[in-house]
């Protein structure tokens, strides 16, 4: 039978609240596991707008493909 | 009186026999696995150990397809349903209804007792939530511990900041009602486990603060918001809000 896996898995959870109801009251507290398959404690990043919470997002992405590519070469 | 199976890696490791029979099993996920039943711990081996965290954090019938690829990801299908039915099998050997197996589908037992109903329960009553009517609760205890701290799994994750919020908005809740009913200490302790659990949540801070200043005590809700403004400074570049600022004394 076809395998689940094992493709590289990554695992990004982003949880956002707004402080007071304002406006510019947004927090995003972002966790990183970019691989989830070996565990690990998730590097938490922190994100006051939609763009950083956006930048974080892609950067993570593209380190993931990244490293996910480098996994497949070896 | 102690009862050990001898095979397998299932045991009973303390309680009476009788009477841990007699009792509803409990299946403990906020700050580390646990399954108990009376007075009895059971001990299982970490593959079972994530089949029922699993069934007792989704709380429906799921296929044993879904279980056995959320599980084993990395296993093939059919390596991944072996995995599940011995786990199964495990789990049917601790003597108590924990999981009812149906032909194509999994769930946990209607018996058993899964901690996170109980704290999302008193979550629901101090913040008023429809359905969980009650006596709020005033122990902050049920609310201090994260799901299952040391695990790490996509699944995990997400459940446990959805209950890290739930957490959060109950702490507050819960120091707001102490300090109106001048259970103070309490409140500040509280307080503090909701600045622990994330420190970025200005709620939380502002909290602590009224807390500090309605005991008198305006340095310690000066140094309260010197940490908060620090951590804002230094982690998002931004400045405490205007309502936070606004508690202290105009001298601060």
């Amino acid at each position: 039978m076809a395998p689940i896996g094992p493709e590289p898995v990554g695992v990004l959870v982003l949880r956002a609240w707004i402080e007071g109801n304002h406006s510019d009251g947004l927090r995003v507290r972002i966790l990183k596991l970019t691989d989830a398959e070996s565990g690990g404690e998730p590097e938490q990043m922190a994100a006051a707008t939609i763009e950083q919470a956006c930048e974080i997002v892609r950067t993570w992405l593209v380190e993931f493909t990244a490293r996910a590519a480098a996994v497949n070469d070896q | 009186m102690a009862l050990r199976q001898n095979a397998g890696p299932l045991e009973w490791v303390s309680g009476d026999a009788a009477g841990a029979r007699a009792a509803r099993p409990r299946v403990r996920l906020l700050g580390g696995f646990a399954l108990t039943c009376g007075n009895a711990s059971i001990a299982l081996p970490l593959a079972a150990r994530r089949v029922v965290a699993f069934l007792a954090l989704l709380r429906r019938p799921l296929s044993r397809t879904y279980v056995a690829g959320s599980l084993w990801l990395d296993a093939s299908e059919s390596r991944s349903h072996a995995s599940l039915r011995s786990c199964l099998w495990r789990l049917n050997r601790a003597g108590h209804p924990i999981v009812d197996a149906a032909t194509d589908t999994l769930s946990l037992s209607t018996g058993v007792a899964v901690d996170v109903d109980d704290m999302v329960t008193r979550a629901g009553a101090l913040l008023g939530h429809p359905g969980c009517d009650g006596a709020p609760e005033l122990n902050h205890q049920v609310f201090l511990d994260d799901l299952l701290p040391d695990w790490y799994e996509d699944w995990v994750l997400v459940e446990r900041e959805r209950l890290r919020q739930l957490r959060l908005h109950a702490l507050e809740a819960l120091a707001e009602r102490l300090l109106v009913m001048g259970r103070l200490s309490q409140a500040i302790e509280v307080a503090q486990a909701a600045v622990r659990a994330e420190p970025l949540r200005e709620s939380a801070h502002r909290c602590l603060i009224q807390v500090y200043l309605s005991e008198g005590n305006a340095s310690e809700a000066c140094r309260q918001y010197a940490i908060y403004r620090a951590l804002l400074a230094r982690e998002l570049g931004l400045e405490p809000s205007d309502k936070i600022k606004s508690l202290l004394p105009p001298s601060a």
